[in-house]
């Protein structure tokens, strides 16, 4: 059961990362407003789903009228109807899905608008203020998600069974593997060219008539719908949305030191890095009673020593622990051809000269 | 007074001086000269600690500047005067010497600024002007001002004609002979025009691609007419 | 006496503009925008606490020592950490994200602080407000008059150090021209700690002083980060004292704004009073991105009186 919980939690958390990876390494954006687009994918999913399933189900609305306020007993209501139609179910997940990546991709756009054009650190405090709107909005229009309290949200998986978690889990991995190939492929192809050519040098991409703005932009989009993708996981694996779950330290922090320390630029390394900190992170929770000796919440010798690990690997090892590689602009035995031949041709010729 | 010898200089990985030559002693104008980029403004950077020394060593009157940082070796004896950006633009006139002047007590510091007056007495008339809105000619003499804030017996100049009026140019000319002929100062010039630097010297280092290619009376070198015709631009005298 | 809306106006603005100072100030000086800044402003709240729940007395005595504290954390901070990272030429973002790990670490230990307090004291360490500590004078509580003094006292200060001492002149010739600076003789890294150590020790006693007015705990500071930052850049980090405009300008329209929109839409309004810096900040960034200060005001004069399209400066 522990290492289903932390396969699952990975496998959030390498989607998220992968998204920062992208946004950071690849095209050298600073997104420190990563829960932004995390919490609009939550709420979509603490929004759509009861209100999708009660109009479904014909569930009665005269409990009050009032979604939000009832929640709890709707929520079970539907649960019931949809351990015996996983089709309804298997739907609403995904449609939910597919909306939460849309609003998470179009909060990227519209936090990134009046900042795009400013320059790296700046973009990232701009978005690091930016990010906390949908939460204090969420805190305080209770019919968004419940306000403080929070909501719960319909679980869509009811119809799996006793088993539910280790299959819920192989889709969550199944879905950061999609997005890891995903990203693999975009990461050889001639727009993480451009990418790149953006994040290391501006003014020679913009002079070669790549609009840099413009890329951001495009960037910084397509990256919050992958981080919108991964809030609407969470939400959905948790059961449960809720302001006060997402703050910026789990989801724009946390994801941050994992995938410095992992390797900016690298898919690898920021698994690798996802894997070591939800390893550690798990393993300190679940031991955690046997620091119960000490006057304080164990959680937070957990972040100094994340604090410390981070600040080691900058000054020591600022690339990660796995580098980034050079784009592959066609595949290494073509390369290593191509070369010979060449190297070839040219002492041929120098022998003729002679 | 300073001894570079076998220099090996540059910037983090990027290695810009192979194995420099330069002397300069008391009353001495030496010039270093050579197209752009040869690394003449390195060699001033390295002498002063701004850039990384691979090889080779640095010695002014005795002591060795290999690793002191830059604020220490302002201290010894030995001003630089950079080509861009060396006077500070927010600060007024005043302030800008009053920075130059920066590890003396009260009263040198009046008695620095007297002389610095008595040789450029026009600065004494805008001494509460922010120091960017001076025209260029006036700045640099402000500059040049800065460099003899705590009479240094070295003075090294970065391009000090670069950008200003034939007229102003003359006048500095005037002046940095001053220094050497009335206060014994050594000096070391980097300059673009070569041959304003060349009429002055009385020592000159050609400096290409990093290395020095001529080193010698000024005179000598203008009977080289291929160097001085491809690397400098002036016609040879008589071949 | 005053209105009580423009009375919180003021002292919220008062105290924003001291701490984001700090925030802008080593900005200005060595390039990094310092997250962990608004754990200095948190450290402030914690040794005032600890002050008056081990001694009593006033809360105000135990400034200096907040300020002492925040100043040597802040010290060390940019000893240990920004300035190893500087040698080796790390990006301005990962220096954030330096400041960023500080940040989390002098979080855990706050909060392990308090836990500590609280477990062992039974002190209201995760949770307290001070204003029941606090006087009165002419009416108004003592924390207003002391925000107020705060600020003017402290922008005179250092007006005085930067204009008529050598230190002072010589910290605005480092941000000026660092490599003429440095050759003219002084030591820039000795000038960089002194920004340092005044922005920590200032951003410490604005903390000491916040919960007299608001919730102290142990997320106070971050909580704040958000709205000092809008409140840096719409005032502009290149004047010095852009801060203070930015500071009132976001805590007036905050307070006095969102009050008087209630009085439109209803008191539902209020609790969003936090949004309203950042879009205080979108609006800067579109029109006029190097902050309020910079803004050319006699151009725009100008250009309205006379008319004709004017394009938007990028």
């Amino acid at each position: 059961m522990f290492i289903i919980d932390l396969i699952a939690l990975f496998a959030i958390y390498l989607i998220l990362n992968l998204s920062l990876n992208l946004q950071l390494g690849y095209a050298g954006i600073p997104n420190f407003g990563l829960v932004l687009a995390v919490t609009g994918g939550a709420f979509t999913v603490g929004w759509l789903p009861i209100r999708l399933c009660t109009w479904i189900f014909n569930i009665d609305s005269q409990l009050g009228g009032n979604i939000v306020k009832n929640n709890a007993i709707i929520v079970s209501q539907i649960n019931r109807h949809i351990q015996s139609q996983p089709l309804i179910g298997l739907g609403v997940f995904i449609l939910t899905l597919i909306v939460a990546m849309g609003v998470g991709g179009f909060l990227g756009f519209i936090s990134s608008y009046p900042a795009i054009r400013l320059r790296a650190d700046y973009l990232a405090i701009t978005l690091l203020a930016l990010g906390e709107v949908l939460s204090i909005i969420g805190r305080n229009y209770e019919p968004l998600v419940g306000g403080v309290i929070g909501i719960a949200v319909p679980d869509v998986w009811g119809w799996l069974g006793r088993d539910r978690f280790t299959l819920i889990t192989v889709v969550l991995l199944a879905a950061a593997i999609g997005t890891f190939l995903f990203l693999e492929v975009l990461a050889r192809s001639p727009l993480c060219r451009t990418f790149r050519a953006m994040r290391d040098n501006e003014v020679a991409a913009s002079s070669m008539g790549k609009d840099v703005a413009r890329i951001r932009l495009e960037v910084l989009v397509l990256g919050s719908m992958i981080s919108g993708l991964a809030g609407a996981l969470y939400a959905f694996y948790t059961c449960y949305v809720g302001p006060a779950v997402y703050g910026r330290l789990e989801w724009t922090f946390l994801p941050w030191l994992m995938v410095i320390f992992g390797g900016v630029g690298n898919n690898f390394g920021v698994a690798l890095g996802t894997l070591v900190f939800i390893t550690l992170r798990k393993l300190i929770v679940y031991y955690k009673y046997s620091f119960a000796f000490l006057p304080f919440d164990v959680v937070w010798l957990e972040y100094l020593l994340l604090g410390s690990m981070i600040l080691l690997i900058l000054i020591f090892r600022p690339s990660g622990i796995l580098k980034e590689k050079p784009s592959q602009t066609m595949p290494q035995a073509r390369l290593e051809k191509i070369v010979g031949e060449a190297s070839r041709k040219e002492s041929e010729r120098q022998m003729e000269s002679v | 007074m300073l001894s570079v010898t076998n220099l090996n200089s540059g910037y983090g990985k990027f290695h810009v001086l192979f194995d420099i030559n330069i002397e300069c002693g008391k009353s001495e104008i030496v010039s270093v000269i050579g197209p752009n980029g040869s690394g003449k403004t390195t060699l001033l950077n390295t002498i002063f600690g701004l850039a990384d020394i691979f090889s080779g060593s640095i010695i002014f009157e005795g002591k060795k500047l290999n690793n002191m940082p830059p604020h220490e070796i302002s201290k010894i004896g030995i001003a630089y005067l950079p080509q861009a950006n060396n006077v500070f633009a927010d600060l007024s006139v005043r302030e800008n010497l009053l920075m130059a002047g920066y590890p003396l007590n009260s009263q040198e510091l009046k008695s620095a600024m007297d002389d610095v007056f008595s040789i450029f007495p026009t600065l004494k008339s805008f001494l509460h002007r922010k120091a960017g809105t001076l025209s260029g000619g006036e700045r640099q003499m402000l500059a040049i001002a800065m460099t003899l804030m705590r009479k240094p017996r070295l003075i090294m100049l970065d391009e000090p004609l670069s950008g200003l009026a034939p007229v102003i140019c003359q006048k500095i000319i005037e002046k940095i002979v001053e220094l050497r002929d009335k206060l014994g100062v050594g000096i070391v010039l980097v300059e673009q025009n070569a041959k304003k630097a060349l009429d002055i010297s009385d020592k000159t280092y050609l400096i290409v691609s990093g290395k020095n290619i001529f080193s010698g009376k000024p005179d000598e070198l203008l009977r080289y007419g291929e160097l001085v015709e491809l690397y400098l631009g002036l016609k040879a005298e008589g071949k | 006496m005053i209105d009580p809306t423009l009375m919180d106006s003021i002292t919220y603005s008062s105290l924003l503009a001291v701490m984001t100072f700090g925030l802008s100030f080593v900005r200005r000086t060595t390039g990094v925008w310092n997250i962990a800044h608004a754990s200095l402003v948190t450290i402030g709240a914690y040794v005032v606490f600890t002050c008056i729940s081990f001694w009593g007395g006033s809360p105000y005595v135990c400034l200096p020592l907040a300020f002492i504290l925040s100043a040597i954390i802040a010290v060390v901070e940019y000893i240990s950490i920004i300035e190893p990272l500087r040698k080796r030429k790390a990006s301005t973002t990962m220096m954030l994200v330096s400041t960023l790990a500080f940040d989390l670490m002098m979080l855990s230990v706050i909060n392990i602080y308090a836990d500590y307090l609280q477990d062992t004291f039974n002190f209201p360490s995760k949770n307290f407000l001070l204003r029941k500590l606090d006087f009165e004078f002419l009416g108004e509580p003592g924390i207003f008059w002391a925000s107020v003094s705060l600020l003017i006292g402290f922008l005179m200060v250092l007006y005085a150090i930067l204009n008529y001492t050598k230190i002072g002149v010589a910290l605005k010739a480092c941000v000026c021209n660092p490599m003429l600076a440095s050759i003219s003789g002084i030591n820039v890294k000795y000038s960089n700690i002194l920004s340092w150590l005044i922005s920590g020790g200032l951003g410490g006693v604005a903390g000491g002083l916040l919960p007299l007015w608001v919730q102290g705990k142990p997320v106070l500071g971050d909580s704040l980060l958000a709205i000092m930052f809008c409140a840096s850049i719409v005032g502009g980090v290149e004047e010095i004292y852009g801060t203070v405009l930015g500071g009132f300008l976001v805590g007036f329209t905050q307070i006095l704004g969102t009050s008087a929109l209630s009085l439109f839409l209803g008191p539902a309004v209020i609790p969003y009073k936090t949004i309203v810096p950042m879009i205080i900040l979108i609006l800067t960034l579109l029109f006029a991105p190097n902050g309020i200060a910079k803004v050319n005001w006699k151009k725009i004069l100008t250009i309205a009186k006379f008319g004709g399209a004017s394009k938007r400066k990028a």
